[in-house]
């Protein structure tokens, strides 16, 4: 594996990012202007390369909910506070973060939006990846290749989307 | 689609680079060997999608299996070197793997475009008694009809 494409599942940095997010928080909540230096900086890569190593977080037998959840709150308080300039609304709603992470993702208003069925859902996950960097897409592969995800106890649909990104990768 | 090996068809990377494509067949045969007939999830991904890139996924998975069993062959056959004839199990010995063509589609589509050929391994498997009475069996492995 490069080095580039480490991770970490350790408690001690999952509880790094939570601070190093509020402070996010804080700062796009100043204005359009700093919410679009926030954008430029590349926070929403970073929330999919966060969403990439999660599940690493989550069903590790060390961590407790107790940890990653905190980690799971800061990133959705960041995509709320992102999205709440209008400005930049377009901008952040075509990042494929806003498609692949579901539980993160504050999307438009339902009125606004055609019916959906669930093979909608995943063309539009599939799409988002194509999109997504290479390094994204790298991380998202080694945790679906080495993390035990098929014996956790999340919920079911991670388990599907996870069996969705094998085979679209595999095009 | 006209003829091609399977090596041609894995190796025709649409959206990702071949690392990726690579690991993505592994952590599918990972599954498959894992969860095996209760892997639902990954049979309702894999049957959404079109039927040539069904069978992309399956060559691909086989053409990596396959590779698997030639390396436990190659090693086996390395750590038998010494004598003449290496075990593999109590029942028979894999000797060689040789490449061959195996035709994919139904009948429907023998003369059609989605008629293809893709190249793989052939594994020859000769038992003990049959090594004793010159009787060789060869195991063919047929991919016809996964539709």
């Amino acid at each position: 594996m490069s080095r580039d494409v480490r991770w970490s599942t350790t408690t001690k940095e999952a509880k790094a990012l939570v601070p190093v997010l509020h402070f996010m928080v804080y700062f796009i909540l100043q204005g359009d202007l700093a919410c679009s230096t926030v954008l430029d900086a590349g926070i929403l890569d970073m929330l999919l390369r966060i969403y990439d190593i999660f599940p690493a977080f989550s069903k590790s037998a060390l961590d407790a909910p107790e940890h990653w959840s905190p980690l799971l709150n800061a990133c959705r308080s960041t995509v709320l506070a992102l999205s709440q300039s209008q400005t930049n609304q377009s901008d952040i709603f075509a990042h494929p973060l806003c498609a692949i992470w579901a539980n993160c993702d504050p999307r438009p208003p339902a009125y606004t939006l055609e019916p959906t069925t669930a093979y909608d859902l995943i063309v539009v996950r599939c799409v988002a990846w194509r999109t997504a960097s290479s390094l994204c897409i790298k991380r998202r592969m080694y945790v679906l290749l080495t993390a035990d995800l098929w014996k956790s106890n999340v919920n079911e649909i991670e388990y599907i989307e996870a069996c969705n990104d094998i085979v679209e990768f595999t095009r | 689609m006209n003829r091609e090996t399977a090596l041609n068809i894995t190796s025709r990377c649409q959206f990702y680079d071949s690392e990726i494509v690579d690991l993505a067949f592994l952590a599918m045969l990972k599954q498959i060997l894992l969860t095996g007939s209760s892997a639902v999830p990954l049979v309702d991904a894999i049957a959404q999608i079109s039927h040539q890139d069904i069978i992309v996924i399956f060559s691909g998975v086989l053409r990596l299996w396959l590779e698997c069993i030639q390396i436990q062959v190659q090693t086996q056959l390395a750590f038998c070197s010494g004598s003449h004839i290496g075990f593999l199990s109590n029942t028979g010995l894999i000797t060689s793997v040789v490449s061959v063509e195996i035709s994919v589609g139904s009948n429907q589509e023998s003369s059609g475009s989605h008629r293809f050929s893709m190249s793989f391994m052939q594994v020859v498997i000769i038992t003990e008694r049959q090594i004793a009475e010159g009787n060789l069996q060869v195991l063919n492995i047929s991919c016809s009809d996964l539709r």
